[in-house]
């Protein structure tokens, strides 16, 4: 992975030492909260409903050991014992105090990670394909260019003051597992027709309360012009871009207002003028790409064969079905990639103890090249182990409650803290969450169900990306009480699309029937086994759903 | 439920955000239960205003209703009957 440099260590420590300084300033009353609000978010210092929030990036969502177990320290020495990950692939601590922050930082700057840049009208942290230098689908490993990115965005003086957040994904995959297309900017790796890799880029995608599917401005992009190429999306934004109304700051408004042709026009007029002006030195030039590649070089794989059942033969079921649900097949032969549930049946998502990181950390140590990943899903990815190690693995995550066999089942939800934390929220979500992982929580009836994306978000931010899931749930407040809408049909992936509507909302108690008679209605209707809620939902249309979500309401007559 | 005009001044603590409220005895309590009530209106814009004086201590003041239950003020939104408990209500073991 990425190692500091001396320019990126004494930038971090420089910013440490400000920021503490600064924090003095505010606790002796010489910065009123509206001076110190602006200084405290550039730093990842959010107030929530409880207590402050520190935000801190995980680059791209990579971690390695050492780095998982300074997490650990810092949730014990400073925070409540836990952290929680979050769909942008960060970490949250939500009890640190105003006088430990800038302690926090620096403990943070010891292994090279920080929380600049997770708030604030700036490009935020960079994210990337979960499965990033593992996944058999892969056409090239994407955190170079994540990392690339990290680099030029870091502090750039130009772009530290935008209309809105700017949020980029990139994917080196053809199988989109970052979400490209609901990002401000999203890079999907391709390869052009005499197999050169570059970027399909794609811009104005955006969840939120207007949310938009991303449009591709550009099919394909030489790896060596993205960063003049970005540059330019981000400066017509810049110029461009409302700032008169935060609801319509963002990239997508823009896009969908000003029309794709017309943005697409402006922005390769900037790309050929910056090309022009700078006789294309502010292009990366192929050496430093070379350079920041070498971080991502694959680590040193063995010659190694063999399967799973091969290996455990078919006696353990619980093992079985976790290897079923929580593998993703890897490019290396004999190795293969884990998916660690954050997601035990009534845990809250993404939440992980100190005595949990520290357990990834040192599986990630002894059987994983010491490597470690976050994912969007809120779960944690060990994206280099020995098929061969998995009951090993496998035995010592069941002792910290982290071997629930369920990626991708119906109980592997992504929630949002909801306002059992977040100050924006308008109702909770990780109860609901709860509640359904609990009904479903018989691993047969799960099973049955197959494939099942249930994402939460507790307001109209949708930072539980509601609406993408295949059932989306957005909790809302109605008069003073929670009240929570269902979206059907949305989808993250290349097939990406936008949930719709199903009706009048539910209170609290009314969603795990709702959610039930949905998956009645899906048994019944499917064509197979093999017909996923989604698959069936796009060839049946919203009609037969809405009739079982709302059952004693007629269905419109055709006309 | 029949709904009170009456309102209470909260803010979060500054050095670790915790729930505080206007007391009785002129300064920020942590206890609901020593908050001042007052009535919506000029009078709950005026102790906002005198809450708000100082805010080298607190974070956000700002007014919200309540039901008087018992003599004791109650919550009427959710979001600060949650803010009132002072932990998530998936985390009532932090209390």
């Amino acid at each position: 992975m990425y190692r500091y440099d001396e320019f990126d260590s004494d930038f971090v420590r420089d910013r440490v030492k400000r920021f503490r300084r600064q924090i003095e300033r505010r606790i002796s009353g010489a910065l009123t909260e509206d001076e110190f609000k602006p200084l405290r978010l550039q730093n990842g210092l959010y107030l929530q409903l409880h207590a402050y929030m520190l935000r801190v990036a995980v680059p791209y969502g990579t971690l390695n050991g050492r780095q998982m177990r300074q997490l650990a320290m810092i949730a014990d020495r400073w925070d409540r014992g836990y952290g929680h990950f979050t769909t942008r692939q960060n970490i949250q601590f939500n009890w640190p105090k105003l006088r430990d922050t800038a302690d926090i930082l620096d403990a943070l700057a010891d292994v090279e990670m920080h929380a600049i840049q997770t708030s604030g009208n700036c490009i935020r942290n960079v994210t990337a394909d979960h499965f990033a230098g593992a996944a058999a689908d892969e056409i090239e490993d994407p955190r170079p260019t994540a990392e690339l990115l990290r680099q030029w965005s870091t502090n750039h003086p130009e772009f530290a003051f935008l209309p809105r957040k700017f949020k980029i994904a990139v994917t080196g995959s053809p199988n989109d597992r970052a979400v490209t297309k609901a990002h401000d900017i999203g890079l999907r790796m391709v390869r052009d027709g005499d197999g050169a890799p570059g970027y399909e880029v794609i811009i104005g995608g955006g969840l939120g309360r207007t949310p938009m599917v991303g449009k591709v401005i550009r099919p394909f992009l030489a790896k060596q012009e993205l960063l003049a190429y970005i540059e330019a999306i981000l400066r017509v934004y810049n110029l461009y871009g409302r700032r008169d109304n935060k609801y319509k700051a963002r990239i997508k408004i823009l896009v969908h207002e000003t029309g794709l042709d017309k943005i697409r026009a402006e922005v390769e007029q900037e790309f050929s003028t910056i090309v022009r002006s700078t006789a294309g030195s502010a292009l990366p030039d192929l050496q430093e790409i070379a350079r920041i590649e070498s971080y991502f070089a694959p680590p040193a794989f063995e010659n190694t064969d063999g399967d799973v059942v091969d290996i455990v033969g078919a006696g353990d079921k619980e093992f079985l079905a976790w290897t079923r649900h929580n593998l993703a097949e890897h490019k290396q032969p004999g190795y293969t990639i884990v998916t660690v549930s954050l997601k035990a049946i009534g845990a809250i998502p993404g939440d992980a103890s100190s005595d949990q990181m520290r357990v990834m950390a040192d599986l990630a140590e002894r059987y994983g090249h010491d490597e470690i990943r976050i994912s969007h899903e809120q779960n944690v990815v060990l994206p280099h182990v020995r098929k061969r190690d998995l009951p090993a693995i496998f035995a010592e995550l069941k002792r910290v409650d982290l071997a629930t066999a369920n990626i991708g089942l119906i109980s592997d939800i992504i929630a949002c803290p909801g306002m059992d934390y977040c100050s924006l929220a308008t109702a909770r979500s990780i109860p609901i969450a709860q509640d359904i992982a609990r009904h479903f929580a018989d691993s047969t009836y799960a099973e049955t169900i197959g494939e099942m994306k249930i994402k939460i978000s507790g307001c109209i931010n949708a930072c539980g990306h509601h609406h993408v899931a295949h059932i989306g749930i957005l909790g809302l407040d109605r008069k003073g009480v929670e009240n929570y809408q269902i979206t059907l049909g949305g989808d993250h992936t290349e097939n990406f699309a936008i949930g719709e509507r199903a009706g009048p909302g539910f209170s609290a108690e009314e969603v795990v029937p709702a959610i039930e008679r949905l998956i009645q209605a899906y048994l019944e209707l499917r064509e197979g086994p093999d017909e996923t809620f989604l698959t069936a939902y796009r060839r049946l249309g919203q009609e037969p759903f809405k009739q079982a979500l709302f059952p004693n309401i007629q269905p419109a007559r055709a006309a | 439920m029949a709904r009170t005009s009456l309102q209470i001044v909260s803010a979060n603590d500054l050095l670790d955000g915790d729930t505080v409220y206007w007391g009785t005895d002129g300064g920020w309590t942590r206890t609901l239960d020593s908050a001042v009530v007052v009535d919506k209106g000029t009078a709950a814009d005026a102790l906002l205003e005198a809450a708000s004086v100082d805010q080298s201590l607190v974070v956000g003041p700002h007014v919200f209703a309540v039901d008087m239950v018992n003599g004791k003020p109650v919550p009427i939104h959710i979001r600060e009957t949650l803010r009132c408990r002072r932990v998530p209500s998936v985390r009532p073991d932090l209390a």
